[in-house]
């Protein structure tokens, strides 16, 4: 049995397969489900079919469960909502209230140590004094190995 | 035009008035009493929540075509995996094919193939066309013309592993 004509539309007899039960097989029936899916055409031929036989009527009515569906899915946006909000507004005000206590640490430079800045400045003239001193030990030793300072 | 606005006492107007031919649409695609139950509920549920699209006048269809969506999806996620591989990732067979077989003889198997999945074969796979372009021009979705390429595919690979000279590992 053809299921579609070569313009890609369903054909009658696999409409009439479909309602009589003719029991087209899963692969198929999930193809008529997509032609359907998209094709105005022959969801009219298919609804119009319908509307002239018996529909099947469900055994439990969806009507009542389904509000509580339509009930607990509204209750969950609008929590999903409030809580989103009431944080943010948490975050808002630890920011607000909070931010004077907050301290930043960065590091600190040398020139907010005073000590440290001091004993910078001061290794030149430091170094001199101790350069100097040396010198003149070694001159005083040579100096006593001269001859006249013997006599 | 819209029916927007509804009532909920409208809206449970609509559901006493289509629930038996939603249900009936739905088992018929399904065939489980069950699921065409849930999917009755989940049909009427999107309705409601999208009931300011409602075309008014045209509920019938409307109402159908979701339930048509709804069996479309559940089907989908029933049979194999792959139904929606992008095509891009389904096995080459026809490239392999071509290699062995040439142009002709993957055409004729196009050609041969039943619908829905001739038109999108030879668009894609001869005539090189985008699957939004065969789409385009099949007034098809395009998620639809990706799951009926891959399925298109792995018929025309059936079809040339069945055919003489394909798939045999020389000796």
């Amino acid at each position: 049995m053809e299921r579609f004509h070569t313009d890609g539309h369903l054909t009658d007899e696999a409409l009439a397969a479909l309602i009589r039960d003719g029991r087209p097989d899963e692969l198929s029936r999930l193809e008529i489900a997509e032609h359907l899916s998209f094709c105005d055409v022959c969801l009219q031929r298919y609804t119009d079919l319908l509307s002239g036989t018996t529909l099947l009527e469900p055994e439990r009515s969806c009507s009542e469960t389904l509000w509580v569906r339509v009930r607990m899915r509204t209750l969950r946006l609008v929590t999903s909502r409030y809580a989103t909000a009431a944080a943010a507004v948490a975050l808002a005000l630890t920011m607000l209230w909070g931010g004077e206590k907050i301290q930043f640490s960065r590091p600190v430079l040398p020139e907010f140590r005073p000590a440290a800045v001091e004993r910078l400045h001061s290794w030149p003239e430091r170094w001199n004094d101790a350069l100097s001193g040396t010198l003149s030990g070694v001159t005083d030793f040579f100096d006593g190995l001269r001859p006249g300072k013997h006599s | 035009m819209a029916a927007g606005g509804m009532t909920k006492e409208q809206f449970s107007h609509l559901v006493s008035q289509y629930e038996r031919l939603v249900y009936t649409i739905c088992f018929q695609l399904v065939r489980d009493a069950s699921t065409a139950e849930d999917l009755t509920q989940d049909t009427f549920l999107s309705a409601y929540l999208h009931r300011d699209a409602i075309p008014q006048g045209y509920e019938r269809q409307w109402l159908g075509r979701i339930a048509a969506n709804k069996a479309k999806d559940h089907l989908q996620s029933v049979l194999s995996g792959d139904e929606s591989m992008p095509p891009g990732l389904a096995p080459p067979a026809e490239e392999i094919a071509l290699q062995k077989t040439g142009a002709a003889a993957i055409a004729a198997e196009i050609e041969a193939l039943r619908e829905p999945y001739r038109l999108v074969c030879r668009l894609c796979l001869l005539e090189e066309k985008s699957p939004e372009e065969t789409a385009l021009a099949l007034g098809r979705p395009v998620k639809t013309v990706h799951t009926q390429l891959s399925r298109g595919k792995r018929l025309l690979r059936e079809r040339l592993e069945r055919s003489e000279g394909y798939g045999t590992v020389p000796h």
